[in-house]
């Protein structure tokens, strides 16, 4: 028998990966990715100089950060119609391989997308990577939950709506001076936007914070695609 | 290869699968039949290691299948009902993406396609291929891999008899490689043509388990039936197998050479399933 160990997973992973960024393209998420950034730039360069760091943050929170959740949300609704997952279940794939292989994709897609907007918005490029590194996971595992437990795609929608409003929520009142408290980076969305900051007394703690988060919805995502896995394969025998 | 013994499993509190136990050697075939709710499915999920909290022992490959891990996986293949694809991919994508996820060394995509007739549209995208063609692009899919064990689900599901005699085919030359072989199906000619074994399962418990040609033989052919012109019209007679000897009609027909055809009626497997459990196959 052959030795089935970190190198066999290393390979799982990037096949993953590799499918993903190729599923992306093929279902146009990344021709939006590139039409989104286009917009932005586009819209960041005609803005006042000034407004440009706090459209730049929203910017970068909101979209290549947290539009994982919808695109990804969508991956896996697309693959539950064509059933894919049952295959993958049935293969030497590990449900960490599968959740770090989305996380990875999106995140590689995301950071690339932010760092031009962070760019041409004048964010600060440290913040922009933090922010990206521990934000865009959470929303692609939030979105590989929520979708793991949808039955459509509509349903999917309805489930992530309120998800997203509690999360941005609190980060736009923080970031245009609404709530000032420190104690709001204990919410993912205040954390993420804290780091795109030129300010980087509270960095820390927000990065804190994200961990934190990022290693509770780890958890619970990895529970949740177990018991997704578990329930495919059978059919109808 | 595949060891069953005092299998049980419940999703609620009332037993769902009770008592089940069956060997399958290497190299050998067994088919599952069973109506639908019967057991079968979760039979198998269990087999494949998708189930974890059953009780008894289900070891396959020499592991208990509650602890399947991805070397497990390495050596087994499986095809399910359902064509599980990716539409946006083409065939040869597919089976590319689905065999980079082992370690053994892939079988040659090309050779794979072409054994079920799909190397010409091997560059198309699945989206566009008719139900068959997935069924056949999923079935080469398990194959990919070269597993040691293969669990394949209706295999012959939506084909045409073309198709289906290929693919009964490629499923007696895996056999013949050595690979042991689980099949459910609902097609008692598929089960006796590409079964060692075939077991019945009914309402969660295992209702017999023997080769086809045993299960059809265990009620030996109990009638003869005969065709004959009477009157420039075509007539039929019937006796019992036991008792050819003493039909007069079918002895006078025999002395005057009047038989148009003969033939004893042997119990179908079909027939075999109802007679024990009482149930038909849906």
């Amino acid at each position: 028998m052959k030795a089935y160990g970190k190198n066999a997973s290393l390979r799982r992973l990037v096949s993953l990966t590799h499918g993903e960024l190729r599923l992306a393209a093929r279902y146009g998420i990344l021709a939006v990715y590139a039409l989104f950034t286009f917009m932005y730039i586009m819209l960041l360069l005609w803005s006042n100089p000034a407004a440009r760091p706090a459209a730049g943050g929203v910017t970068i929170l909101s979209d290549p950060a947290a539009m994982g959740l919808f695109f990804m949300g969508a991956m896996v609704m697309l693959e539950k119609s064509q059933r894919v997952n049952s295959t993958l279940a049935a293969s030497p794939v590990r449900v960490g391989e599968y959740i770090a292989a989305k996380v990875l994709a999106l995140l590689g897609v995301g950071l690339l997308v932010a760092l031009i907007v962070g760019a041409v918005a004048g964010t600060p490029l440290w913040g922009v990577v933090l922010c990206l590194v521990l934000c865009s996971p959470l929303f692609t595992m939030l979105a590989m939950m929520l979708a793991s437990k949808s039955v459509s795609l509509n349903q999917f929608l309805l489930l992530s709506v309120p998800v997203e409003l509690i999360i941005f929520t609190p980060a736009l009142f923080y970031w245009f001076g609404g709530v000032t408290s420190p104690l709001w980076l204990l919410t993912p969305g205040v954390a993420g936007i804290a780091l795109l900051h030129p300010d980087t007394a509270l960095w820390p703690y927000a990065v804190l914070s994200l961990l934190v988060w990022n290693a509770l919805v780890a958890v619970l995502c990895h529970r949740m695609i177990r018991a997704y896995f578990d329930s495919l394969g059978g059919g109808k025998l | 290869m595949i060891s069953v013994q005092d299998l049980r499993f419940s999703y609620t509190r009332a037993p769902f699968l009770t008592d089940i136990s069956f060997q399958v050697e290497t190299g050998s075939s067994l088919g599952f039949l069973g109506p639908s709710g019967a057991g079968k499915s979760t039979l198998q999920k269990i087999l494949i290691g998708m189930l974890r909290h059953y009780g008894g022992q289900a070891q396959v490959a020499g592991l208990e299948a509650r602890d399947a891990d991805s070397a497990f996986y390495e050596r087994i293949g499986v095809a399910f009902e359902y064509p599980t694809l990716y539409e946006k991919l083409t065939g040869r994508q597919n089976l590319a993406f689905f065999g980079s996820l082992y370690q053994n060394k892939q079988l040659d995509i090309s050779a794979l396609l072409d054994s079920v007739g799909l190397l010409p549209s091997a560059d198309q995208k699945v989206a566009a291929y008719s139900k068959g063609m997935r069924t056949r692009l999923n079935f080469v899919k398990a194959l990919l891999h070269a597993p040691d064990i293969l669990f394949l689900d209706e295999p012959t599901s939506g084909l045409d008899p073309t198709n289906a005699h290929v693919i009964k085919q490629m499923i007696l030359a895996e056999k013949q490689k050595g690979r042991t072989i689980l099949i459910t199906t609902h097609n008692m000619q598929d089960a006796t043509e590409l079964c060692d074994q075939v077991a019945f399962i009914v309402d969660g418990k295992l209702r017999a388990l023997d080769t086809p040609h045993h299960l059809i033989m265990r009620k030996a052919a109990t009638e003869v039936a005969y065709t004959y012109l009477e009157d420039g019209r075509e007539a039929q007679g019937t006796c019992a197998l036991a008792a050819t000897g003493e039909d007069a009609l079918l002895r006078r027909l025999m002395a005057e050479n009047k038989l148009l055809t003969i033939h004893s009626r042997e119990q179908t497997l079909g027939d075999v399933f109802m007679d024990i459990t009482g149930r038909v196959l849906a």
